[in-house]
């Protein structure tokens, strides 16, 4: 698994390897510094899939520091199957997922007390620009297609990264991937023009 | 061609969805991990203390399978005298009942357990406490993940209720000791909205001792 990012940020190379495995003995060891080291070369990557999943700053803080301490409370058991980076995602994607599933359903029960207080009172909303249909349509696609979408479209991982990270095969992510952007295709279909100019 | 328009269009677009900021911050999250792990005590290995929270869970897991068991005896009712293929045939069913029962009794236990937990959470005005707390929030935390992953987790409203749970749990962990009462109101706001105590007590039958 590559680890760099084309935009730089964050990410061990395949020649940086051994010093990793190095990095993730020495952290093992209670090594705060290597702990360190290993959280500087990592907490960009899983920042940015935390706040892509989550769209909010607060919650992305907490879904990575969340993932920082499991991994490291953890660390003892990685079993270098894969590359460390690809052991941390796991855990930031778990974490992410089932932290927003809560926070979901929460807003779901505000917001729909809400909309009961205001029942009869509100005005007709004008149709939402492309902007919030898109930001709908990726917000309603199926989270399995979502999750694929977002770490490949957005944060340019591989199939074969999320394949692992996510625990599918590749051909399962791109099949997935191939329906999320049929289905925003479908509920886009208003703006074709736009694509099509 | 249309494809490939649809596409290049979509990732231009779609990147502002969820944008995260140029800046990570990374040294606040740094601080709040070494905080978070700092505040648990350092794992003594080979001496006693270590090997007291496992005996603990021991002696509770097999007063719990205990009392699982007994409730799924006085269940069935009074053992009637029938034949051996009776028997035989009940089995499995019996099994099924204990096993079920058994979660069952560990998914009230634990719920009075977090009840209790959450009281006092919410009746200490002071963050003086605040470390004890969140080490017993962080063993339920980890108890709550436990029985959402076990066959308790299969009854569809206790697993929406351990789920809540879970969120909350996680929060007073990661609660700066130094936070602004505004955090733990938050917190408590969470509680409430939830109605997370009000659930947890009609989860818990009548004649089992509440945790507040």
């Amino acid at each position: 698994m590559s680890e760099g990012r084309p935009d730089g940020t964050g990410g061990i190379s395949e020649s940086d390897s051994v010093s990793e495995s190095q990095l993730v003995a020495r952290a093992i060891q209670g090594d705060q510094a290597a702990q360190r080291e290993l959280y500087d070369a990592h907490v960009d990557r899983v920042y940015r899939l935390a706040f892509r999943v989550a769209g909010d700053d607060d919650l992305a803080r907490d879904f990575t520091q969340e993932a920082f301490i499991r991994a490291f409370d953890r660390l003892s058991t990685f079993r270098r199957e894969s590359s460390f980076g690809t052991w941390l995602y796991t855990i930031a994607m778990s974490v992410s997922l089932n932290g927003i599933r809560s926070v979901k359903r929460l807003r779901t029960k505000e917001v729909s007390i809400d909309a009961a207080e205001t029942l009869g009172t509100k005005e007709r909303i004008a149709d939402p620009d492309l902007k919030d249909r898109l930001k709908k349509a990726i917000e309603d696609l199926p989270p399995g297609y979502r999750t694929v979408f977002l770490m490949h479209d957005l944060e340019g991982y591989t199939h074969e990264e999320i394949g692992e990270v996510l625990g599918i095969q590749s051909g399962t992510s791109k099949a997935q991937l191939f329906r999320a952007r049929a289905r925003l295709r479908e509920v886009l279909a208003d703006f074709a023009g736009a694509w099509i100019a | 061609m249309s494809e490939e328009k649809f596409e290049t269009w979509l990732k231009e677009h779609a990147d502002d969805y969820h944008r995260p900021p140029a800046d990570v911050p990374r040294e606040e999250m740094w601080e709040a991990i070494t905080r978070t792990r700092g505040a648990r005590p350092a794992p003594v290995v080979g001496h006693i203390a270590s090997r007291i929270p496992a005996i603990r869970y021991a002696v509770a897991a097999s007063l719990l399978i205990g009392a699982g068991i007994g409730l799924g005896y006085w269940m069935r009712g009074p053992v009637a005298v029938v034949p051996a293929v009776v028997a035989t045939v009940t089995t499995a069913a019996t099994d099924s009942a204990i096993r079920s029962s058994t979660y069952d009794v560990a998914s009230v236990n634990h719920l009075t357990a977090v009840e209790a937990m959450l009281t006092s959470f919410r009746a200490e005005p002071t963050t003086a406490n605040d470390l004890a707390l969140q080490r017993w929030a962080r063993d339920l935390l980890a108890n709550t993940r436990l029985l959402m992953d076990s066959p308790a987790g299969e009854d569809a409203v206790r697993r929406q209720l351990l789920g809540d749970l879970e969120y909350v749990l996680a929060r007073i962990v990661q609660l700066d000791p130094n936070a602004p009462a505004a955090d733990r109101a938050l917190v408590d706001r969470a509680i409430n909205r939830e109605q997370v105590l009000t659930r947890i007590r009609s989860s818990i039958p009548a004649g089992f001792p509440s945790g507040s």
